[in-house]
């Protein structure tokens, strides 16, 4: 964004709109107000709204309601601090699914050096997060399954070392060291789901007796 | 001796814990939640080990159920759900105990539900 490679365009001036407006990311602009005033026609196609639509703030409309009030706390807090900003949310894509995007906003400044406003670059990245979202679903359901197993294993060995106590008084090695490695399995679920639960909600309270 | 229901849609759960259980307690088991609530209805029980999670009528159903008709029982809710403590609050239950558990801490939440001691002459 310096004025040294604008003012010295290696492209003729309409071969940049063509770069812009077909780039295969979503750019957008927003000025001093920290409203909108600029969507590319990638954007557009995404969301399939006119310009007209999404100027101003027009575009939070689109953003999926839950992701809402977290986007526009860090564009906004990222706005007054004038530093860049990267966050993900949910858009409505124009067949109305919402999908996962990640936006990258930039401050810029005017040909004097002032600050101007911003610009973003959105992906669509709904792909990776939905691949995300099935493997912790995945790992915390593999996790969860192993638990009846392992609690029938955990009583089953406790019925078995009592008896074999009883009846010969100490239990063989090998009883054990199978509850050694029943500890083991139980402590590697234990992991896997943590794992999976803390990545998939942030909300993971100490784990529960 | 007292006398305890143990449901759960697992069969080596039932069995396991009734293999540990027995020495302490008279035991009876239920696959679901609806002949759970066939066997509390038919006879007096000084606690009920309960899994959440199971066809027909599930824990939180048979809790409701038993509600209804005035049947207060102990209840040791036992799940691998991960909202465990947060529902067995919501349900009101006196113990819970998240799958899988040390089979020694649910004999103590039963004695302690029972007033009667466990297998605790076997040395741990």
């Amino acid at each position: 964004m310096q004025a040294t490679t604008m003012s010295a365009p290696r492209l003729p001036l309409d071969q940049y709109r063509v770069l812009v407006e077909h780039s295969p990311v979503m750019i957008w602009r927003a000025g001093l107000d920290a409203k909108c005033d600029y969507f590319n026609n990638t954007w557009l196609a995404f969301t399939g709204r006119t310009l007209e639509q999404e100027l101003g703030d027009g575009w939070t409309e689109g953003v999926h309601p839950e992701d809402a009030p977290r986007c526009m706390e860090v564009f906004l807090s990222s706005f007054a601090r004038r530093e860049a900003f990267e966050v993900e949310y949910r858009l409505r894509h124009r067949d109305g699914v919402h999908r996962y995007i990640f936006d990258r906003g930039v401050p810029f400044e005017d040909e004097h050096g002032r600050f101007a406003g911003y610009i973003g670059s959105c992906v669509d990245v709904h792909e990776r997060r939905e691949m995300e979202r099935r493997k912790e679903a995945f790992l915390s359901l593999i996790a969860h399954e192993l638990r009846t197993p392992l609690t029938s294993m955990r009583a089953y060995a406790e019925v078995l070392r009592r008896r074999l106590a009883q009846a010969q008084g100490a239990p063989p090695e090998a009883l054990d060291r199978l509850l050694a490695q029943i500890a083991r399995f139980d402590s590697l679920v234990a992991k896997m789901s943590d794992g999976a639960l803390l990545s998939a909600d942030p909300r993971v309270a100490g784990g529960d007796g | 001796m007292k006398r305890i229901l143990l449901v759960d849609d697992d069969p080596d759960i039932l069995e396991s814990l009734r293999m540990l259980l027995e020495e302490s307690y008279e035991i009876d088991v239920a696959l679901d939640g609806e002949r759970a609530l066939a066997e509390i209805l038919a006879r007096p029980y000084d606690a009920i080990v309960l899994d959440l999670m199971m066809p027909v009528l599930d824990g939180a159903g048979l809790l409701r159920e038993l509600r209804a008709r005035g049947v207060r029982v102990p209840v040791v809710l036992v799940s691998a759900a991960r909202d465990l403590a947060a529902r067995a609050r919501a349900l009101a239950v006196d113990e819970h105990l998240a799958k899988p558990f040390d089979p020694a801490l649910l004999e103590d939440k039963l004695e302690r539900l029972t007033g009667q001691g466990g297998a605790a002459v076997v040395s741990r």
